[in-house]
């Protein structure tokens, strides 16, 4: 008996350890909502919580564009232009393509002024070419741009932004606004319609002034 | 067994309650039958029974009819049973979680990751609140459901159409599940080297055997927190499934095979040829077949099969790329050596595909195996070798019997394969060494010896050998990933939702394996993506000279 008992010890104790532990202090099995609980913000209550000012100290990487052009990241995000960013996969099925789809308005209303960055957090499945067939999925305009690059190097950027989920099959919608070089970043949580993105930024860059 | 009310028939009672002509409008209306196909037509492609489009409406995104993004099959799966995506967790739909009552709802977990995230039960679902969920987002207990969940618009007969499709998915589990074992098989081809069916065998026998043994004699005691859900214990079988003769036959061997005694899953074997026949089976069969050791694996999976790599065509993908990126000077001549097989002839005919658009020509060997022949045709290239690269697409022992050492003029470069060095340095002379690199889609040094550790405790436990950790430490990542998603299928045991949850598992947990990194998604089912070139080190070990390289 004590000789199954160890080896299964051995055998289960790399994935479930961690679930033991947090186990542990529950005692039980807690049941949670059938739905899940993502934030949504709802209209207004974004604007209200008050955006705090990110740091982000972005790192020195080249990343290469959907055209498969390369470019130094930093330079791309400092060219003057307000920018609005995220972290998506292509072949992420529900939450990217509601963000992708968020920016997508919010760019028809905001026009060329803004600067639309797109990360993948899979670059080794995301080649330029699935990029391009990604924004174009999304009809995105001149001046919203997909970036990939080394495993590495994406996950370099993650981490300026502490958006680092270890995985892409961790990742939490968000997404980041800066209304120009020299200002903070701010974060905005959850799933956010555009409406919500463009109060945010007119708001920010009002008070930015 | 306790009868089920089905919602049919609550349907139709509903139904001839509410209507005058009740009689009139049951016999007239679509047959139960049709209604499941245009709730399955809703379901996969979000097309209405007059062919349009389905309608919804999500966040504030406006009125989107883009069928196919909106439809229920996305965010729920084939199975119905759901899926996760980050903090996202979107619950199974079927039937059987939607329509019986509470004490008859099954159990499935919603997020491994927390193990406390499981389905929850809830008053039956009615045409009436079902309507609520897809045209409103509000569920039976009133609250408003996740922002994801779009508000459709659609008439009462669609959303019946709907209940009827949702009550017939995955309403009986998949083949090879009985009340007490549920059966995997895997698959051994006639070009395996016997050691290596050994190896296989011993290692899935005592896994099988160790899995059995501990949950007869501790569930309930000293499961896992998942096992401490409730579910009905089943031992696990294995199958082994060799197929004989040429490729041609080994369809309908396995498709006896299975008729005889259906395995609910296909999981690691080996083959050192093709696979191509074994992949059709699977995909014809829609029986999943996950993560077998291959060298010359498929260059595309369908929806039912899973690799760990490329294989060699991954290796000379990358290759062509670090000799692109260091050849930057002009012209470059490549000599290649290849087998006639399968493995030889994906090697070397990816290279040469690869090398298009490169200022580069490659001179290629068939080697018949007549170490006679190989001479004659290298020495007919003598005067380029010392200006070229040379490839050797060849195993270890082939290596050797070269005699490498016994040249007398040595190439620029000479290149080998990992997968056909089994990722272990060749042995070769030290004068040689400084000239050989090799391609390795393994992770190489500490890290990898660090991945193994666990492979190498468990072998020790069982008295198994570590002959060919490469090898061994896939077979060892595929036990320990059945385990994992067995445990968190809990009873939901459809073959489908085992793919599911395979291309959203394999993210997370401790790496195992011999690879950096294995990730998989929906439309990637080559786990690694990338490889290393490596060259040796003065203790013989191989050092990387390159980035971790994705062609």
């Amino acid at each position: 008996m004590a000789i199954g008992a160890y080896p299964l010890m051995t055998f289960y104790r790399i994935f479930y350890f961690l679930l033991l532990l947090t186990m542990a202090g529950t005692g039980r099995v807690i049941a949670s909502d059938q739905v899940s609980k993502q934030p949504l913000n709802p209209i207004g209550e974004a604007l209200s919580e008050g955006l705090a000012p990110i740091d982000v100290d972005v790192p020195n990487v080249t990343m290469t564009k959907q055209d498969g052009s390369k470019a130094l990241f930093k330079e791309e995000l400092d060219d003057g232009r307000p920018v609005m960013l995220n972290f998506v996969y292509t072949a992420c099925a529900t939450s990217c393509p509601v963000a992708s789809q968020s920016f997508a308005k919010a760019q028809q209303q905001l026009g060329d002024k803004v600067h639309f960055v797109s990360i993948s957090i899979d670059p080794e499945t995301d080649t330029p070419d699935h990029l391009k067939r990604y924004s174009e999925k999304f009809k995105a305009a001149p001046g919203w741009d997909h970036y990939t690059g080394n495993e590495k190097d994406s996950i370099a950027i993650q981490k300026a932004f502490k958006a680092f989920g270890g995985d892409k099959m961790n990742h939490r919608a968000v997404t980041f606004i800066r209304p120009s070089p020299d200002k903070p970043w701010v974060k905005v949580e959850g799933f956010t319609t555009s409406k919500i993105l463009v109060q945010t930024f007119e708001k920010i860059s009002k008070a930015s002034l | 067994m306790r009868p089920i009310l089905r919602p049919q028939y609550v349907l139709s009672l509903f139904f001839m309650m509410a209507s005058g002509y009740a009689h009139q409008a049951v016999s007239q209306g679509p047959s139960h039958a049709d209604l499941i196909q245009r709730g399955q037509a809703l379901y996969l492609t979000g097309r209405l029974a007059s062919g349009d489009l389905i309608k919804a409406k999500r966040l504030d995104l406006g009125e989107i009819k883009s069928g196919s993004d909106m439809a229920c099959v996305k965010c729920h799966r084939p199975s119905g049973m759901g899926s996760l995506e980050g903090d996202l967790t979107i619950p199974p739909i079927t039937g059987r979680f939607l329509f019986q009552k509470e004490e008859g709802q099954p159990v499935a977990v919603l997020d491994p990751r927390t193990a406390r995230k499981i389905t929850q039960p809830h008053p039956a679902y009615s045409l009436r609140s079902l309507s609520k969920v897809l045209r409103e987002g509000v569920d039976i207990r009133g609250k408003k459901m996740s922002p994801l969940m779009p508000h459709y618009t659609l008439a009462d007969d669609d959303v019946r159409a709907i209940m009827a499709y949702l009550d017939s998915l995955s309403a009986t589990v998949s083949p090879g599940v009985s009340p007490t074992q549920i059966r995997f098989a895997t698959i051994i081809t006639p070009d395996t080297p016997p050691h290596r069916k050994d190896l296989l065998i011993k290692m899935l026998s005592s896994a099988f055997h160790q899995r059995n043994v501990s949950q007869r004699l501790h569930s309930g005691s000293m499961g896992m927190p998942m096992e401490h859900l409730p579910h009905v214990h089943r031992e696990w079988d294995l199958a082994v499934w060799e197929v004989t003769g040429d490729p041609s036959t080994w369809q309908q061997q396995l498709i006896q095979y299975n008729q005889d005694h259906p395995a609910f899953a296909i999981f690691s074997g080996t083959s050192e040829g093709t696979w191509e026949p074994i992949q059709d089976f699977c995909e014809r069969g829609r029986i999943p077949c996950l993560f077998p050791s291959l060298i010359a694996p498929p260059q595309q999976t369908g929806s039912h099969s899973f690799n760990f790599s490329k294989g060699l065509a991954l290796e000379a993908a990358v290759l062509s790329k670090f000799a692109a990126m260091r050849d930057r000077e002009g012209p470059t001549h490549w000599i290649q050596v290849h087998k006639t097989d399968v493995p030889g002839q994906l090697a070397s005919k990816t290279f040469i595909k690869s090398s298009e658009g490169q200022p580069r020509t490659i001179t290629d060997i068939e080697w018949d195996g007549s170490l006679k022949n190989l001479q004659d045709q290298l020495q007919t290239n003598a005067m380029n070798m010392a200006d070229s690269s040379l490839i050797l697409w060849l195993s270890s022992e082939e290596l050797e019997a070269l005699h490498l050492d016994q040249w007398q003029t040595l190439p620029k470069g000479i290149y080998l394969s990992g997968h056909l060095t089994h990722g272990h340095p060749p042995q070769l002379p030290e004068t040689m060494a400084a000239s050989v690199h090799v391609i390795s889609p393994y992770e190489v040094g500490l890290k990898r010896s660090k991945q193994t550790d666990t492979l190498r405790s468990w072998l020790k436990t069982w008295d198994l050998p570590l002959s060919d950790e490469a090898f061994q430490s896939e077979v060892f990542f595929d036990l320990l990933m059945l385990t994992d998603l067995s445990s968190q299928m809990l009873d939901n045991l459809y073959r489908d939702y085992l793919i599911e949850r395979t291309e959203d598992m394999l993210s997370w947990g401790t790496n195992v394996s011999v690879y950096p990194r294995l990730s998989l998604s929906r439309e990637q089912h080559y786990a690694s993506q990338g490889a290393y070139v490596t060259k040796l080190d003065s203790k013989g070990q191989l050092v990387p000279e390159s980035d971790w390289m994705v062609p």
